[in-house]
């Protein structure tokens, strides 16, 4: 019997650390985007949850040299800088506990940029 | 028609003085209450790809014509400086196009193959590789193909990690911020940068951080006017944005003397 208790109580200490240690929204992935033409100053959110990174895939189906960003918005309505490229991808590694994951086009940009995914997740 | 080429240089410089005045008188009119008028960005302009867009005429006169004009309006506008103009015009002259007297189709980073791989990277590092495969549209990395390039830059003491894709488009991260692959035929594969701008947070300030290909050998950034060194070792440019930066430009310089600029986006976005 006491047997049986000792080894319920043990039971509980892991899984009370267990629940301690977990993540609210743990190894959770959104493809926000997929496969969109998009013009200058376009963007996306992703689902509110926690991220650890925001990754976007596109190319510049339609001449110049178009930038796609990437950010996260807060609950405050503030949020992250942008953080920007032209070399047909971005993976944003910076991370935030709860938020919304977005990617952008840039507004300055000339032609449409033909976006093939963003992703996000925390993983 | 061949075109005069004293009537271009003329009509350049009469539209960037138009400019000045203008831009002078519209700000003696002003009032007293319009302490910060509002910047519009300007939209980013890649010269080398004008001749590659629609509409530009295949016959070589017609084509030389064409693109002088471009470069004209764009100078007129205040879409690219004088210097860039200038220089777009004299490799048209040279050239009879823009860009086509480079063939730059490689992107070559030595030290991802010579220096020894990583045993051990960043959680953020890994979970870049793991993407690597789906940001190239290849195979997904080697995780055991991680180099570690530079060290410790900035505030943010963030490190340098590239690793070749399994189509063997280079790829970096820094840490604490973020990175890219090269996409062939982008503006990197050309200019022999690949950067992400822009990620200030938290107290750390945006950065201008790229993969230098071999044959880079001069990087300029120019922000809201004034130059801004930009450190370049070891495969990699770095630099941090100055507090309330909004707009910049890049220009870099390749061994064979290929010269390249483009816009940045608006930082302040």
């Amino acid at each position: 019997m006491t047997g049986t208790r000792h080894f319920l109580a043990t039971l509980a200490l892991f899984g009370a650390i267990a629940c301690a240690f977990a993540s609210p929204a743990s190894a959770w992935y959104q493809r926000y985007v997929t496969s969109a033409l998009w013009y200058a100053g376009s963007s996306a959110n992703s689902a509110w949850n926690s991220h650890t990174f925001n990754a976007v895939g596109f190319t510049a189906c339609c001449g110049g040299s178009p930038y796609m960003g990437t950010k996260y918005g807060r609950t405050d309505g503030t949020s992250t800088s942008w953080m920007w490229s032209n070399t047909g991808s971005i993976f944003d590694s910076r991370t935030i506990a709860y938020g919304t994951a977005y990617c952008g086009a840039s507004g300055a940009n000339l032609y449409p940029v033909r976006v093939d995914f963003c992703d996000t997740g925390n993983t | 028609m061949k075109p005069d080429w004293r009537v271009v240089k003329a009509a350049v410089a009469l539209a960037v003085l138009t400019a000045a005045i203008t831009t002078a008188a519209s700000a003696l009119g002003r009032g007293g209450d319009q302490a910060t008028p509002t910047l519009k960005p300007k939209p980013h302009v890649d010269i080398e790809s004008l001749a590659t867009k629609p509409g530009v005429p295949t016959d070589p006169k017609e084509r030389e014509w064409f693109l002088r004009k471009e470069v004209v309006v764009l100078s007129a506008n205040g879409l690219i400086t004088v210097a860039q103009a200038q220089r777009a015009l004299r490799e048209i002259k040279r050239t009879g196009t823009l860009g086509g007297d480079y063939a730059p189709s490689t992107f070559s980073v030595g030290r991802l193959t010579s220096l020894p791989p990583q045993a051990r990277v960043p959680a953020e590092v890994a979970r870049f590789v793991a993407h690597v495969g789906e940001l190239t549209g290849s195979a997904p990395a080697d995780a055991n193909s991680v180099r570690l390039l530079r060290r410790n830059l900035g505030k943010g003491h963030g490190d340098v990690y590239g690793l070749e894709s399994r189509a063997g488009t280079p790829c970096f991260i820094l840490t604490g911020y973020g990175g890219v692959c090269v996409a062939g035929g982008s503006a990197a594969a050309r200019s022999g940068l690949a950067f992400v701008v822009g990620g200030g947070d938290d107290g750390l300030p945006g950065v201008f951080v790229g993969l230098a290909a071999d044959d880079l050998r001069r990087v300029e950034l120019l922000i809201d006017g004034s130059n801004v060194p930009v450190s370049l070792e070891g495969n990699v440019a770095f630099a941090e944005l100055p507090a309330g930066a909004r707009s910049g430009a890049v220009t870099t310089r390749r061994a064979g003397g290929q010269i390249s600029s483009v816009q940045l986006p608006d930082l302040k976005g």
